[in-house]
Formats: C-alpha cells, sequence, structure tokens
C-alpha cells in the first residue's frame, strides 16, 4: 500500500540547482511513487493537494520552510529520504568549496591566463562564436556541443589549422589529453598508443580495452563526428594525426571512425603511410582493404584495434580478433542456457544503447545475420517510421537527437532507455535485450543501479506471461573508473544479466543466441 | 574587506547609524540580510552582476567559507558594516554607486532586426533548461509565435494543476485588466527554488513590459500601475528572497545582466553582444534565468503582435 510521508525544514533555504538535484534523486529512491520538493508557497502546498501529496500539517508551513512529500510503500521510512537529501546536500556543499567560476571566456581567460585549451558545452548556436573567440586566442578548442553548422564547424577547423590548434568537436564527446579527461572518459593507464578518433563511445571502448590488455594512452583527440564527411574533409583527424606523429611519447597511433568519405578516408591513410609509426584503423563497417593498401593495420572491430594496437606496441605478431575470449565451450553453454529458456514465439531483439558508436558497431555484426532496423540505421530502408516504437529486431541509439532534446544524454540520465525496456516487455515476441553501460568521468554515478530496477520488472513482466527475457550486456569501463567496474559488473550480473568482456562480443553472442532461437543453430565450433 | 559597489538606493539606509539586521540565507554568491526596519539587503561575490538592494564585495569567493549562520546580527554604520559574531568589518564608503533605475537613453531598434533578436531567443529557450517550456507549449496552442514549443508532450501533472491559470493571467496582464491581481496571486510562488519558477517568469514579463512600453511610445507610468497590479497583496505567498524580486522588478529594478539583455534587444546592438547577454542571463541559478528569459520572450513575443507586424496574438 502506498502511502503519503512528509518532511519540514522550517527556515530553511536552498538554491534551484540544490533543490531540483533533491528532487530528481528521490524520485529514483526506492519505494518512492511520486516527489515533490520545495518551498512552502501557497501554490507548492495547493500543488501539493492537487498531487495527493498533502497532509494537514504541509498546509500550516510557510513560504521561508522546505518541504519534502512523497508516495511511498507503507514501508519507506522517510527517516531513509531525508538521510539521502542529507547526503546530496553534502555532497553538494563539499562541491563547492568556494571555486571561482568565471562567466565568460574573456573573464575567465584573465582568470586563468595559463591555460591552453577551452571546453565549450553551450546551446550549439552560440558555441561557434566562443569556439572562434578562443582560437583567436591561440587556445585549443573542444566543443562537446552539437547543432553547430557544417559551415561554421569548417571555418572554425581552417582557422584552427592555420593556428596550429586543435578544433576537436563539435559534438565532441570525449578527450584526454596530457592524461586529463575531459567530457565523458575513462579514467586509464598513460601509456603510448595515440588515439585519433571521430567517434566518442568508440574512443572510450578502444580505451577502455587498451586498459584492460595493461598498457595505456598518450594523448586521445576526438574530431567530432562529421569531420570525416566531405564537407570538413578531415581537417582535424589529420591535424590530430600531426600531433601524435610529433609526439615522442606516442608509438601506436590508433584512426577510429564510423565510415568516412572515400577521398577523405584516403587522404588520411596516405598521410598515416608517412607517419614512421604503427597505424591501426578502425572505419567502422567498412574501408579495410583502404587501410591495407596503405600499410596500416585494418580492424575487425574496436576490440580488434585495441587488440591490435597492444600487439605492435609490444612488437609481437598482429592477429585477426573476431572471436571470444572465453572457450567455445562455454559460449556454446551460454548460448543454449539464454535460448533454451525462449518460447516458440519470442523471437526478436531489442538493442538499447546509449553509446551510438557502440549501436553502429552492434548492428554491423549482427546486420550480418539479421535485419536491424534503427534511428541510426546502417541502410535507409531500415529506418524506424517511429523511433519511439520498435519494430522486429530494433537497436536504438538514445543518443540520437530524438531522444535528447531539451534533456541530459542518456548516459547522464537513463530515464528514456528504463522506459522504452518496460514498454517493450510487453511485447511477447520480444526474447533478447542487448545493453551497454558506459562508466567514467560524466556517466551518470550508478549506470547500472539506476536501469537495475526496470531490468528485474521487465524480467518479472514476461516471466508472468510465461516468457524469459535474455538480457546480454557490456559494461565499458575500467576498475579506475568512479562507478568501480567490479561493483557495476556484480550488480547486473546478480540481476541474471549476461555480461560480455566487449561490445563487439556482446553483439555477437547477441546473435548466437538470436539465430539458436530462430534456426536451432547458434552454436560456435 | 572592501565594497566595490552598493545599489544607490541603500545609501540612504546606510546612513542610518542605528540600524541592524540579520543574516536571512547564505549561499556561495550571495548572502541575505534583513534589517530590523525590513529591508532586505543582499551582499554578492565580485562575479555576480549588481542587483538593486545589492552591496557587491571584492575579496570574496564564496560566503560559505566564512562559517557565518542564519540569524548572526549585522551592524550598519556610517561607512562600515560590521558582522558582529565573525567580527568582520566591510567598508563601504569608496563604493562605487550603482542605479537600479531603468536606462531608456539607447539608439531604437528597427521591428525586424528585434524579431530577429525573439527568434534567436526562442531557438536559446527551445534547448534551455527553463521550467516554464511547457507553459509555453500551453501557449502554443493559443496563439502564433510560440510554434516551436509545440512539439513536445509534457506529462508532468503539476503542468496540468498550472496550465489554465497560467494562460488566464496572461491573457489578463496582456489586456491589463484589473483581475491581474487575483489571478497573478493564483500563480505566483508556483515552483522550485528560493524565486519559484513562475515568479522568475513574471519578472521577465514586468521588466519587458516597462521597456517595451517605453520602445513603443505608451506610458511607462501606466506600465508601471499595471505590474503593481500583480504584486498588490503579494506578502507571505512566495518566499521573502522572490517577493523582493517581484516587486522591485515591478518597477523595473534588475540586476545588470538582466538590464542589459533587455536593453539589447530593443536597441540597435550587435547580434554577438545580444547574444553574450542572453547566455550571462541564462547562467543565474539552476532555472532562474532561463525562466527569466521565458518571460521575456512571452511578453515581448505577445507585444509585437498586439503592436508590430510580428506575431498574432489571437487569446
Amino acid at each position: 500500500m502506498e502511502v503519503v510521508k512528509y518532511s519540514i525544514l522550517k527556515n530553511t533555504y536552498y538554491d534551484s540547482v540544490t533543490l531540483m538535484n533533491i528532487s530528481k534523486e528521490i524520485k529514483s529512491f526506492k519505494g518512492i511513487k511520486e516527489a515533490l520538493v520545495g518551498m512552502g508557497t501557497d501554490l507548492n502546498k495547493e500543488l501539493a493537494v492537487n498531487l495527493n501529496l498533502s497532509r494537514p500539517e504541509l498546509q500550516e508551513i510557510t513560504p521561508n520552510d522546505f518541504f519534502v512529500s512523497v508516495l511511498a510503500d507503507e514501508d519507506t521510512a522517510i527517516e531513509d529520504v531525508m538521510k539521502q537529501v542529507d547526503e546530496i546536500l553534502n555532497r553538494k556543499n563539499a562541491s563547492r568549496s568556494g571555486d571561482y567560476m568565471p562567466k565568460t571566456l574573456d573573464t575567465a581567460i584573465r582568470y586563468e591566463p595559463d591555460s591552453n585549451l577551452v571546453l565549450i558545452s553551450l546551446p550549439g548556436k552560440y558555441a561557434a562564436q566562443e569556439a572562434k573567440k578562443a582560437l583567436n586566442n591561440n587556445l585549443h578548442v573542444m566543443i562537446f556541443s552539437d547543432n553547430v553548422r557544417i559551415e561554421e564547424e569548417k571555418e572554425l577547423k581552417d582557422l584552427a589549422v592555420s593556428k596550429g590548434l586543435l578544433m576537436m568537436g563539435p559534438d565532441c564527446g570525449t578527450a584526454i589529453i596530457n592524461n586529463v579527461p575531459l567530457a565523458f572518459a575513462n579514467v586509464v593507464r598513460k601509456g603510448h598508443i595515440g588515439i585519433v578518433g571521430a567517434s566518442g563511445t568508440g574512443i572510450q571502448e578502444v580505451t577502455v580495452l587498451i586498459d584492460k590488455l595493461g598498457e595505456g594512452v598518450s594523448q586521445v583527440i576526438g574530431t567530432g563526428g562529421r569531420d570525416l564527411d566531405g564537407e570538413i574533409g578531415g581537417l582535424m583527424m589529420l591535424q590530430g594525426l600531426k600531433a601524435l606523429m610529433d609526439d615522442p611519447e606516442t608509438r601506436v597511433i590508433v584512426l577510429i571512425s564510423k565510415p568516412p568519405h572515400p577521398s577523405v578516408a584516403e587522404k588520411i591513410l596516405k598521410s598515416a603511410e608517412g607517419a614512421g609509426k604503427p597505424i591501426v584503423v578502425d572505419f567502422i563497417g567498412g574501408g579495410m582493404g583502404m587501410a591495407e593498401r596503405y600499410k596500416a593495420f585494418a580492424a575487425h572491430s574496436l576490440e580488434d584495434a585495441a587488440r591490435k594496437a597492444a600487439a605492435l606496441l609490444h612488437n609481437e605478431k598482429v592477429e585477426d580478433f573476431t572471436g571470444f575470449s572465453l572457450p567455445i565451450e562455454e559460449i556454446n553453454k551460454i548460448v543454449e542456457g539464454e535460448a533454451g529458456k525462449f518460447v516458440q514465439d519470442q523471437k526478436y531483439l531489442r538493442a538499447f544503447y546509449t553509446g551510438g558508436t557502440l549501436a553502429g558497431e552492434a548492428m554491423d555484426i549482427l546486420g550480418k545475420d539479421f535485419e536491424i532496423h534503427s534511428n541510426i540505421p546502417l541502410s535507409p530502408e531500415l529506418k524506424l517510421e517511429n523511433p519511439m516504437v520498435s519494430y522486429k529486431n530494433t537497436c536504438i541509439d538514445f543518443g540520437d537527437d530524438a531522444f535528447t532534446l531539451g534533456k541530459p544524454h542518456p548516459m547522464i540520465d537513463p530515464a528514456a532507455r528504463i522506459e522504452r525496456l518496460l514498454q517493450d516487455a510487453k511485447d511477447d515476441e520480444l526474447a533478447l535485450i542487448l545493453m551497454d553501460f558506459v562508466l567514467g568521468y560524466g556517466s551518470h554515478r550508478d549506470p547500472a543501479g539506476e536501469m537495475l530496477p526496470a531490468i528485474m520488472e521487465a524480467k518479472k513482466s514476461m516471466e508472468e506471461r510465461g516468457k524469459y527475457l535474455s538480457i546480454v550486456g557490456y559494461v565499458c569501463g575500467t576498475d579506475k573508473d568512479p562507478q568501480g567496474l567490479r561493483e557495476t559488473e556484480n550488480k547486473l550480473k546478480e540481476a541474471g544479466v549476461v555480461l560480455m568482456p566487449s561490445n563487439a562480443q556482446a553483439a555477437k553472442l547477441a546473435g548466437l543466441i538470436l539465430k539458436r532461437q530462430s534456426k536451432g543453430s547458434g552454436f560456435v565450433g | 574587506m572592501v565594497a566595490e559597489s552598493i545599489c544607490e538606493e541603500l545609501i540612504t539606509i546606510l546612513k542610518n547609524d542605528n540600524l541592524s539586521g540579520k543574516t536571512h540565507s547564505v549561499f556561495k554568491n550571495a548572502l541575505n540580510i534583513i534589517s530590523n526596519d525590513n529591508h532586505f539587503i543582499t551582499f554578492i561575490t565580485i562575479d555576480k552582476p549588481m542587483a538593486p538592494q545589492a552591496i557587491r564585495l571584492f575579496g570574496i569567493k564564496s560566503f560559505l567559507n566564512y562559517g557565518i549562520k542564519k540569524g548572526m546580527k549585522i551592524s550598519f554604520r556610517n561607512g562600515y558594516i560590521w558582522v558582529g559574531g565573525l567580527n568582520i568589518k566591510l567598508a563601504t564608503d569608496k563604493a562605487f554607486l550603482w542605479s537600479p533605475n531603468p536606462i531608456f537613453s539607447y539608439t531604437k531598434n528597427q521591428e525586424e532586426d528585434i524579431l530577429v533578436k525573439l527568434s534567436i531567443m526562442e531557438n536559446y529557450l527551445h534547448y534551455s533548461k527553463s521550467f516554464c517550456l511547457p507553459l509555453l507549449n500551453a501557449l502554443s496552442r493559443e496563439c502564433k509565435g510560440f510554434e516551436a514549443f509545440s512539439g513536445k508532450a509534457y506529462q508532468d501533472k503539476s503542468f496540468d494543476f498550472i496550465n489554465d491559470r497560467f494562460l488566464r493571467f496572461i491573457d489578463a496582464f496582456m489586456k491589463e485588466e484589473d483581475s491581474v491581481t487575483d489571478l497573478s496571486k493564483k500563480i505566483i510562488g508556483y515552483g522550485i527554488g528560493l524565486t519559484p519558477s513562475m515568479d522568475d517568469f513574471i519578472c521577465g514579463m514586468m521588466v519587458s513590459k516597462i521597456y517595451l512600453s517605453h520602445y513603443f511610445n505608451h506610458k511607462v507610468d501606466k506600465a508601471i500601475k499595471t505590474n503593481s497590479l500583480i504584486i498588490k497583496d503579494i506578502d507571505g505567498i512566495t518566499t521573502r528572497v522572490s517577493e523582493e524580486m517581484l516587486k522591485l522588478s515591478s518597477k523595473g529594478y534588475v540586476n545588470q545582466d538582466i538590464r542589459s539583455l533587455i536593453i539589447s534587444l530593443i536597441s540597435k546592438t550587435s547580434i554577438d553582444e545580444f547574444e553574450g547577454n542572453l547566455i550571462k542571463v541564462g547562467e543565474h541559478g539552476f532555472s532562474s534565468g532561463d525562466d527569466i528569459i521565458s518571460g521575456i520572450y512571452t511578453y515581448s513575443s505577445l507585444l509585437f503582435n498586439q503592436y508590430g507586424g510580428g506575431r498574432s496574438w489571437r487569446l
């Protein structure tokens, strides 16, 4: 049974940033169905009544009093909720120890005259103007924002090249410069592999796998997703490549991109040929022949790219990796174990990704055997009519504009993916969910914990209808990431999620399970 | 410690040698004081824009670092302020005087240029943190000029509660009806934060009303009179900080960032400068700045429908 519980703090004020955080966190607290947080203004009290969240004592408070009112399971203690509120407040106090936060680029430059890189995260329309200012002040730039016009991107990159600067982005989600992670980035070892990439989670995946192989990165340079389009001509990948060629700490270079424009790919590979350092190339889903023609090492997947880079660093034989880390017998056992629990009409896969490149890689792998419909399809005929509704085998990139307009990225706020998982669990033909969990700076502080209730509810809902929901996952993270790789993996395993050591292996396993279900043959051997 | 700027309206108050007060609320960049004669005075750090009733201080990065607690006694003396419990003396005698009055000495922009700037504002708001976006969504069903906000579905039950009241308030405000007094009381105080979102929105509406009255050669006094209907009898219905903000903004008294934004909207100011001002206001609080921008955008759009060739007002 659900009951209204409340707490009142007399004569207590919090700013809107704090109240927003409290409100959001309380709503995700176990056992809470609805929550209202605010100052005791007449309107907020009236709203509490309207939302059935009021009690007579709440009607007595004044605008100077702070209140929390929740609709919660009977056994949820309001004291526990308030303890959570205290934790948020303490966390906030600790994080605002009085650092000066300049409000404009000009004052920031005056305040920190020795800085040499500007990270810009503004609504896209304003990002270019600030980037231009930064470049004119001889500062390297990373633009996290999207929605910057391609003409502006070209102009900014031309300016950067003329000044010998980096202009990473727009829509550049990750970089690690001099061991400092920027935007979304994992905590990885410092080492001798340099990366230039036009893909956010693709870069994160390679850095994480390099770390797991015991190696580290020298510099990680993001270029933004459009850099290798014909209009931009790979200006920043060429600039990044040059920087890594000149960097004595970099001994092996990895280039990552979604399929580039052929003429741009050729220009880049031509430059790379003269690098004097081994080059590994993963133009996801293509370009292997061209890469090999220019004596680069072409990768079959992001994992293959990481493995090849590590082998080159060790002067070991470079071999293709397209299989699994686990022995074949174990993989077959997992496939049989999962597929054996399905009932006959369960046949479809839903891949719910927070990382766009990881989603692209999964579709590239699964697309060899299945038609995968998507909001970012590999071919136009597979484009979902309505991205909010799955169709047969579907792969969704929740970081796409359709899901992020006016909302945080799903790596920060997984709400859209939670909602979709619960929605699709009502589909009797659903068999398997494939998901990524991206750790590191910038990401949600507990991406697995946030998804767990929905995962369990989805499994339970299908079980009640006599079905089995298989969930295959991959955690892109290192043991040094703030969220903790081991803790994250343990939580997911306990909830029955089958975890694989890379995105490529997770996608391959999902494909085998589905094939086993649809054709009765999904084994490797 | 030394005051860098003082709002000129405080000078008379500070000359009263027997004035004392107590700390009301403490934040990183602001310390609010209520004097024993019920004036609301705010100390702000140097990185904050000057504001009505404010004293801006050199040398303080965060008020949270000084152990200042709510209810601590403050004494105002001629030339300095004394924070007794902490043994801190703030010199006020050499500070610049800052006037909160509306500034009308600008070169008027052409209407088509203002509409371009409103489109920029519209695009900015579309991606903003404003709590008022669902209300602009509701407005889009009633009048032109808000189409950009019509595409999204908002399922928060609290908006069902406020939508209708909001639309009735807007209608009365635009028609300058006396009913705005009762209608404003039904929406003031709605939302999260020390200045609830709706209050920020109304602040944006009221300050726009004053500046745009001047732009259209209407009587500014009449605009102030209509605004006064909104703030009539609001004592105790919202937070004290918000109550103060609403009363001041009804006279066109707002902080220098908001003032610069509204002036750059209606004056011959470059797009770059206007966008810079937009970003600065947007940085206020979590959503406060964006809610104020929503109010400025809403009133300006609607008024250009009424008196310009812009966006049709059909309520």
